[in-house]
């Protein structure tokens, strides 16, 4: 798994996401510091208030967990989890609208337990990297 | 964190080795992407950015690098 694919013109969009009651900001930083330094292909961020999170969880159908803030808040008008401990993969030439909710991804894979495997694939390593290195659906 | 919650692992939500599993995980993936580090002579990235209600930086981000395929991964830091 750990075996790199140099060739790849990948780039990573890592958010650091509020789940848990230790996920601050500053917890964010500190994980960003273990993260690859010195290599623009990465970009990080802290998704204040969990609205990506939020967002994603609905354009992808993550069921609630017991404890989501979007499964619990009065104002929620569906039953969409959180989206945290997800890989979504978007080919060349995705496209992200201004002010939209974010794309759906062409593939992705997650390591949630209320996810089922018709809707994505727990994560597998091995199978990321081929993913990468192979043709997205449609293109 | 339980599996019976329906969590995603079972370990203990505060302690330091679950902090640092997930944090390894994301790690780990990115890695075997070929994002390893690189020489010092590569422009150090910015640090972490702060998302606002309309996805900024991050929408713009991937609106610039259409043309690469692109790898967006969210996970809890602790």
């Amino acid at each position: 798994m750990l075996a790199p694919l140099p060739q790849t013109d990948l780039r990573v969009h890592l958010v650091w996401v509020p789940i848990l009651d230790s996920d601050t900001q500053a917890a964010a930083e500190e994980a960003m510091a273990a993260m690859p330094k010195n290599d623009p292909r990465i970009h990080q961020y802290w998704d204040t208030g969990g609205q990506l999170a939020t967002a994603l969880g609905r354009v992808l159908g993550i069921p609630p967990r017991r404890g989501d803030a979007a499964a619990s808040s009065p104002s929620s008008s569906g039953a969409s989890g959180l989206a945290w401990d997800v890989y979504l993969l978007y080919p060349r030439q995705a496209r992200w609208p201004a002010a939209g909710a974010p794309p759906a991804p062409a593939r992705w894979m997650h390591q949630l337990n209320q996810v089922t495997s018709a809707q994505a694939p727990f994560l597998d390593g091995s199978e990321l990297r081929r993913w990468v290195g192979a043709p997205l659906p449609g293109h | 964190m339980s599996p019976e919650d329906g969590s995603a692992l079972p370990l203990e939500r505060t302690s330091p080795p679950s902090r640092w599993l997930r944090a390894a995980g994301a790690l780990a993936v990115i890695a075997a992407l070929g994002c390893a580090p690189r020489p010092a002579a590569v422009p150090a990235t910015a640090g972490l950015a702060v998302l606002d209600g309309g996805y900024h930086p991050l929408r713009e981000r991937f609106e610039a690098e259409r043309n690469h395929p692109r790898l967006l991964v969210l996970a809890s830091p602790t």
